[in-house]
């Protein structure tokens, strides 16, 4: 049965995924935020491990794992957006850390279930162990930033990066930057070209392990916000990926990255809820405790109000565009009754070699490929990614205006308060611009809705994603 | 003539050391002020009789244009000095050697006063009408987690601790002077910071490829780049504007500022948001100058007084 909007279990995972979310994140995020953000400014390539352990309990890094090979997954995105909004309100930086987590795994989950029993059962049951395992996803180059998140523009990328097969496998070779998560992951979902002549045919995803010999990581960058999620350089020197590891077909890597991106920028609109929600509520927690005078005051009243306003408009565009996800993309597919059967199978049949072998055979993957298109409307598709650019623009336009008015209404003799929402502040301006600056998004906003475009979204075999 | 050694000056020294001025590296600071004082830019105000440059205000904003569109610390470091040390000299007891900041904020509070950390002297105008030049001699506090306009760091200062200064008795023309030169000032200060981020933009967008052209091509990067270059040219100040309309001028310029940093940022994308590059600065110093004196909205809230009280007489 489909899920609709007010099915009350899907409402019910949802506020359960909210309560928490938020406890962890009022628990032990929110006091050391401050903390955190101060230690990596002092030293850049500082990573709080002591948070991502305190997140172990509440499944944060099994959040997109399906529940089958034992994460918390059941084919809801709406839950992991609301997630990221209650991390961010004390956290956007901590929060990235699980959310770019996230989006490493994503690409497994859209290329079929291949990875399934292996790579996201080992996170779900480490994360059991209290040991967390972290994923990333490697798209960005250092001259090619926009060019690789649109099939408009990566056949004019200058690109620097390149695959090539070898036997049993692939050998990739490049640098990747601006990584989430990059200099800690233990696997990383790399996208590169196999022919640099043809970069859009052949863009192609591997899931590369960060402890082969080739990987390393470089620069870790110094950011003005978010700083306790590392952005960092990954170097790649011909090392090798076993084809197992190859995800989906060679040439599905741009269709796979704007499933992803579409199922990402919601999460980013999330991102700027929390953040606009976070400089709200400690604003308002000020006035009352500190100048309760300022309450009675109708330009301080309108501000406020102005600022509720806002937050859930953002709110409303991000849940708007996840449970579009869950009802009309993934939620359909995931009911796909040959989907449905392996997923009851009991885990011992599913991890035999036999059956793994299958699923990453050319005929596995094809045979995926061919699973997902009779289910994906591409015109749905293509519409729900404009709805999700759109709940990302949104989000992150808020979220800079918010923290803009916050700060001018505190003022600078505000005490501890100044400080808080000078992070906030610092961590809003990046979302506008990762996961596709805004510009870019309101692009595919065009696409998507004002031309009522259609992006091919995993393509038959011998073509590739892209605009017709 | 002044002017042009000045915009010299600061693309040629201030710019290339705008980060480690901000970052507050070993000495940087200190060297910096130091070369201002050889060029006597902190006697800018001050008549030729007391050994200054004797601007006049016009040009005096115009020098801390040049100097903001260099480091913005820098310029406020020298707006707020220059104005402090102009009214410490109207009091023939004062002396007033060593850098100084002025106190404009109302009230006994002096938790967060710019430019405080470092300085020799304060000229504080505590809201009653009266003036006091008192000397700081290290009892104020630093203040490190500044958001923007670093290298004029704040400090807190405990004012009871401090020995009675001079006091001038209440003289609503100073007062108003002092205001109005600071209003002016930030907003002289924000028009160079608007300079500054279009600059670094432009020069970006002109080296920067995607789609496989300069993304100064693009649409979306040439509206961007056109909003900041009418924001950076929008407000002209002469010095000679009254109290209030000092007050809008300072709210004008700097919600200009900010925009087009903001823009600035955008436009460098992933690298604009890395401590590397300095146009995040931008965004940041912008927003201070949004809030000081005091912030924007109170400044239009004051504005909005003012004019009822003018059209009350």
């Amino acid at each position: 049965m489909q899920t609709e909007r007010r099915d009350p279990s899907y409402v019910k995972a949802l506020e359960k995924a909210r309560e928490s979310a938020r406890h962890f994140s009022y628990s032990h995020v929110r006091p050391r935020a401050l903390e955190i953000d101060g230690k990596v400014e002092a030293d850049h390539t500082y990573f709080d491990w002591q948070i991502v352990r305190a997140g172990l309990p509440y499944r944060l890094l099994s959040m997109a794992i399906p529940n089958q090979v034992g994460g918390t997954n059941d084919g809801n995105i709406a839950a992991m957006a609301i997630v990221m909004e209650e991390l961010c309100a004390s956290c956007a930086g901590v929060a990235t850390i699980f959310g770019a987590h996230a989006l490493g795994i994503s690409p497994l989950l859209i290329a079929g279930m291949g990875h399934w029993d292996s790579y996201l059962a080992e996170i779900a049951q480490a994360e059991r162990r209290g040991e967390p395992i972290l994923m990333a996803f490697a798209i960005t180059e250092p001259s090619a930033g926009t060019d690789v998140e649109s099939p408009d523009l990566i056949g004019r990328a200058s690109l620097n990066t390149a695959a090539r097969k070898v036997k049993g496998g692939y050998r990739l070779s490049g640098r990747k930057c601006f990584i989430s998560n990059g200099n800690l992951a233990r696997w990383i979902t790399v996208f590169m070209p196999l022919d640099v002549s043809r970069p859009q045919q052949s863009w192609t995803c591997f899931l590369v392990d960060t402890k082969d010999e080739g990987f390393s990581t470089g620069r870790v960058e110094h950011k003005l916000g978010q700083r306790a999620c590392p952005a960092a350089e990954i170097v790649l020197d011909d090392v090798f990926v076993p084809k197992d590891c190859l995800i989906g077909r060679e040439g599905d890597g741009m269709a796979i990255t704007m499933l992803a991106l579409a199922t990402s920028r919601p999460a980013v609109g999330a991102v700027g809820t929390g953040i606009a929600r976070g400089a709200y509520e400690r604003l308002l927690a000020w006035a009352q405790s500190s100048r309760p005078d300022l309450l009675e005051m109708q330009y301080f009243q309108l501000a406020l109000a102005r600022m509720e306003t806002d937050i859930h408009l953002a709110r409303q565009a991000y849940l708007d565009a996840v449970m579009e996800l869950d009802i009309k993309v993934f939620g359909p597919l995931m009911q796909h009754p040959l989907i449905k059967v392996s997923m009851a199978l009991p885990r011992r049949l599913r991890t035999l070699a036999r059956l793994q072998r299958a699923l990453n055979s050319r005929r596995g993957r094809e045979g995926a490929a061919r699973l997902m298109r009779s289910k994906l409307d591409e015109r749905t598709a293509t519409r729900t990614l404009a709805l999700s650019s759109m709940a990302k623009v949104v989000g992150a336009d808020v979220a800079v205006s918010v923290t803009n008015s916050a700060l001018e209404l505190a003022g600078l003799d505000a005490g501890p308060l100044r400080a808080e929402l000078e992070k906030l502040w610092r961590d809003a301006k990046l979302t506008q611009i990762y996961e596709g600056t805004n510009q870019l998004n309101l692009l595919e906003v065009y696409h998507g809705l004002t031309r009522q475009g259609c992006t091919e979204m995993l393509p038959a075999a011998g073509s590739s994603g892209g605009r017709p | 003539m002044i002017i042009e050694a000045v915009r010299d000056f600061s693309q040629r020294e201030l710019a290339p050391k705008a980060l480690e001025l901000d970052r507050g590296e070993s000495g940087v600071r200190e060297s910096v002020w130091r070369q201002c004082v050889e060029l006597d830019l902190d006697r800018a105000l001050l008549p030729q009789e007391r050994d200054g440059i004797g601007l006049d205000e016009k040009a005096f904003l115009g020098l801390i244009t040049e100097v903001a569109a260099g480091e913005a610390g820098t310029a406020v470091l020298l707006l707020i000095h220059n104005v402090a040390v102009s009214i410490a000299c109207e009091d023939d007891r004062g002396d007033i050697e060593g850098r100084w900041t002025v106190d404009t904020a109302s009230g006994p509070s002096g938790d967060f006063v710019l430019a405080a950390a470092g300085a020799e002297g304060v000229v504080r105008f505590d809201g009653s009408g009266t003036v006091s030049i008192q000397r700081l001699g290290g009892s104020e506090r630093s203040i490190d987690d500044q958001l923007g306009l670093r290298s004029a760091q704040a400090a807190a200062i405990d004012y009871s601790a401090l020995e009675q200064g001079h006091i001038s008795e209440e003289n609503a023309g100073l007062t108003s002077r002092c205001h109005k030169m600071v209003w002016l000032g930030v907003a002289a200060v924000a028009n160079g910071i608007a300079r500054r981020a279009h600059r670094l933009a432009q020069d970006y967008a002109h080296e920067r490829y995607q789609g496989g052209t300069q993304i100064e091509e693009h649409d979306a990067v040439r509206l961007m780049l056109a909003q900041m270059s009418s924001l950076a040219n929008s407000i002209h100040l002469n010095g000679e504007e009254s109290l209030a309309k000092a007050m809008a001028l300072k709210v004008q310029a700097t919600e200009a500022a900010l925009a087009a940093a903001i823009d600035a940022v955008q436009v460098f994308g992933g690298m604009g948001y890395m401590m590397d590059t300095g146009v995040e600065k931008t965004m940041r110093d912008a927003k201070y100058c949004q809030l000081y004196p005091v912030p924007n909205i109170e400044a239009g809230l004051k504005l909005a007084e003012l004019e009822v009280a003018r059209r009350s007489k």
